[in-house]
Formats: structure tokens, C-alpha cells, sequence
């Protein structure tokens, strides 16, 4: 059965679109099938990563939400991104992605009706099964809500990012502390942004003391990818950079936990 | 595909200079021409000698990585940057250091390669070591009230019910 990882940060700017591409790109590249569900109906991002434009998106989430298509008619196959020099075991590998409506209209609309328990669980189970997913990526809206408790407790993993911030110190803790409410399987977290001049071992202590969660990964900040303004998966393009070195090692903490 | 093979970027020449503590002028020169590695402290075999209290035997190193040079420090009292201690990191031309806090300033001067205007960042490690404060009275009552909604309750009831769902028809594991 496919493993469902929520994506999820308090506050916005944390680099959790970018952490969920990468994260789910690279893990593509290790011969696995992923998906990547954008429920972050308020603000859609993460199909920019992806290079999807509006036009290319025949069905989004929200059609499937209000009964218009099935969700694996939402599922726009990227896995050409992937493919050139991918390592496979065996199986094709795949990258799929679910992305929201661009249509502010549309938006609007699902902000007034929220979203159905069941369906958004029947949808995940639907894609994990018919597109054959070893892992199936969510990808949020930050902040604490409906929505994202939702996303959150369909999960069988969340991954919680946060910056070395004031702003995002006291609220993670919340999120953490609902999360194991929710009796989430397994809960990471990732420190994102980190200035040059942290020390990364104290950090990493301070961290999984404070919310007694392990940390996955450190990214520092960096102006590289700053740079690429989400223009592209930053892992593929620069396989030895040590973001994407840092990348790799949370990816293979999330496959070490899938075999 | 053929690779286009680049020469590594070379050492090249860098010039170190001993400040006189008051008028901060250069008062002592060594040049060092492609070398990769450069040692400072106050034993003899050190590339640069200074007779201090403050400096260890060997107390500094300037390395060459990549394409850029790199100040690590080896002494007790420390190496510092604009005042604040470092560990190890990139160091630019025009860049000062001092071995100890009352210890002798140099100044790192590199004819190969120019000040990076846009850098944002001084790419030392300083010890940056944030502290995280947790209201944790204030996090019980957050969490109480959203785990006290009649969303949440039914949240996870729901959940839990489908999740068991799930389980029970998963298939075989592949």
C-alpha cells in the first residue's frame, strides 16, 4: 500500500512547495511512482515547479471535489521531468500531478464549501491504487484550518517545515501537538532557510528537544536557490549541490520508512 | 556527450598583511604564490611566524578550495571577524581577521579575485545557536480549543473510520 506524506508549515514562506517537488522528484528518480496533490486551493503553487500551465490542465482537484471528474483524470503525468538518467529497479517510474484550479471563481467556491472527509480519502486511495503510487505527496496551505487538519490526519506521514523564526516557533508547536491528536504514524520535521552562521548541530538538538520530534533535514538558506524563484525542481538540475544533497538524505529517510 | 573539461581554478597570488594594532597600516607582508594551503602561528614551521602570547602554535589555516579560499581557525583564543569569533569559512579579499581576541590583525588581500558586491551573507559560521522559546500554557489552549470543535471530534472520527477501511481492503503487499 502507498504511503501518504503531508506536506505542511505554519506559516507561508517556509519553502514547503519547494521542499515537496524536490522531495517527491527525487524520489521519483529513485525508480519509485509518486504523486503530488496540490490542496492548497487558496494559493496553488506548486504546478509552477512542475512547468504545468493552466491550459495543460484539463481537470484539476476542485472538479474532482464537486463530482465533475474521477481524480485520476486530474493527474497530469510530469514523469518526463524525471526520466532522463533515472536509476529504476524494475519498475516505470512516474511523477504525477494533481493540481488545483487556477480560477479564482473556483477557489472562492471551495473556500465556501470546504472539503468532504470521505471523498478527499476515497480520492487519495483511488490515485495510491489506480496510478500504482509508492508515495503520494500533499501539499498544503500553511496555517492551521480545516483543510489542512484534513489533509493532515489522512496522512500516514507528515513531514512539518519550519524556518529558524520567531514567527513560525510557537505555532509549529501546535501543529505538532495536533498532529499526534490526529494519531499520525510518523511525524518529521524539516528546518528550512537556516542563515549561514547557524550551528546546525545545536540547532538540530534545540529542534527535536523543544517539539520531541525527530528532524529530517537542515536546508540552509540559500542564494542559488533563491535565484531559481521556483522556476524549476532545483534538485534535477544541480544533482551535486548541497541542497539537493540535503534533499537526498531526507528522501531516502522517507524510503527507508516506505520498504 | 563529450564533457567539456575546465581547468580548476588555480590558488593564484594572495598577500597577507600584519596591521600595526594602532594605526591599523601594514607593517609586515608575506606573498604567497600558488599555494593551496597556509599556515599561521607562532611556531617556527608555520608559514606565517608571529611571536604573540595570544596565538597558538598553529593557530590559523588559510586553505584554497574549489575556487575560493577558506580561513579555519586552530587556535585557543580563537580567530575572529569583525569582532566575532569563527569556526571556518570563505574569506574575500580585503578581509580582516585577528588571531585572539588582543591578538595581531591581518588583512587577507587577493589579487585574483574581487569583493563579491551582492553577497548578502559574510559566509562565516559565527555560531548562530537560536533559542526557542515555547509559551507552552498558551499552546495547551490553543490545541484545547481546536481539539474541543465539533470539526476535530468528527475529524477524527472520520479518519479513523477510514483509515480502518482502508486497511482492511488494502491488497497484498507487491
Amino acid at each position: 500500500m502507498g504511503i501518504v506524506v503531508s506536506v505542511h508549515s505554519f506559516r507561508g514562506g517556509t519553502g514547503k512547495s519547494n521542499v515537496t517537488a524536490n522531495l517527491a522528484a527525487t524520489i521519483a528518480r529513485q525508480g519509485k511512482r509518486v504523486g503530488v496533490v496540490d490542496t492548497d486551493i487558496q494559493s496553488p503553487g506548486i504546478h509552477v515547479l512542475f512547468g504545468l500551465k493552466q491550459q495543460q490542465v484539463k481537470c484539476s482537484l476542485n472538479d474532482f471535489l464537486w463530482g465533475k471528474c474521477p481524480i485520476e483524470e486530474a493527474a497530469c503525468d510530469v514523469s518526463d521531468i524525471v526520466c532522463n538518467g533515472a536509476q529504476t529497479n524494475g519498475a516505470a517510474p512516474g511523477l504525477f500531478l494533481i493540481p488545483s484550479s487556477l480560477n479564482a471563481g473556483e477557489i472562492a467556491r471551495v473556500l465556501r464549501e470546504g472539503f468532504d472527509v470521505s471523498l478527499l480519502h476515497d480520492g487519495f486511495r483511488s490515485l495510491l491504487d489506480g496510478l500504482r503510487l509508492d508515495y503520494l505527496f500533499i501539499d498544503t496551505h500553511p496555517g492551521v484550518n480545516e483543510e489542512t487538519l484534513l489533509s493532515i490526519a489522512l496522512s500516514d506521514v507528515l513531514l512539518v517545515i519550519l524556518r529558524p523564526d520567531n514567527q513560525d516557533y510557537q505555532g509549529t508547536a501546535v501543529t505538532v501537538e495536533l498532529a499526534r491528536k490526529l494519531d499520525v504514524s510518523q511525524m518529521l520535521l524539516l528546518v528550512n532557510k537556516v542563515p549561514d552562521g547557524t550551528n546546525l548541530g545545536a540547532l538540530r538538538e534545540n529542534v527535536e528537544a523543544i517539539y520531541q520530534t525527530p528532524v529530517a533535514g537542515i536546508l540552509p538558506l540559500n542564494l542559488d536557490v533563491a535565484r531559481a524563484a521556483s522556476g524549476e525542481i532545483f534538485c534535477l538540475r544541480h544533482p551535486d549541490h548541497p541542497f539537493t544533497q540535503e534533499i537526498d538524505r531526507v528522501a531516502a529517510l522517507l524510503l527507508k520508512g516506505g520498504d | 556527450m563529450a564533457e567539456n573539461s575546465v581547468p580548476a581554478p588555480a590558488a593564484g597570488k594572495i598577500t597577507l598583511f600584519l596591521l600595526d594594532p594602532i594605526k591599523g597600516s601594514p607593517i609586515q607582508t608575506w606573498d604567497f604564490d600558488s599555494r593551496a594551503l597556509i599556515r599561521l602561528g607562532r611556531g617556527v614551521d608555520n608559514d606565517v611566524v608571529i611571536q604573540d602570547p595570544q596565538v597558538s602554535r598553529v593557530h590559523a589555516e588559510l586553505q584554497f578550495v574549489l575556487d575560493h579560499w577558506e580561513l579555519t581557525n586552530r587556535g585557543r583564543n580563537g580567530t575572529l571577524v569583525a569582532g566575532a569569533n569563527i569556526e571556518s569559512g570563505r574569506i574575500q579579499s580585503e578581509t580582516c581577521f585577528r588571531l585572539g581576541a588582543d591578538g595581531p590583525s591581518f588583512r587577507f588581500y587577493d589579487s585574483h579575485r574581487t569583493i563579491d558586491q551582492t553577497a548578502t551573507v559574510l559566509n562565516f559560521r559565527i555560531d548562530l545557536n537560536p533559542t526557542i522559546d515555547i509559551d507552552q500554557e498558551k499552546k495547551a489552549r490553543d490545541v484545547e480549543d481546536i481539539v474541543e470543535s465539533e470539526y476535530f471530534r468528527q475529524l477524527r472520527q472520520s479518519t479513523s473510520r477510514l483509515k480502518s477501511r482502508s486497511a482492511l481492503q488494502s491488497p497484498p503487499t507487491r
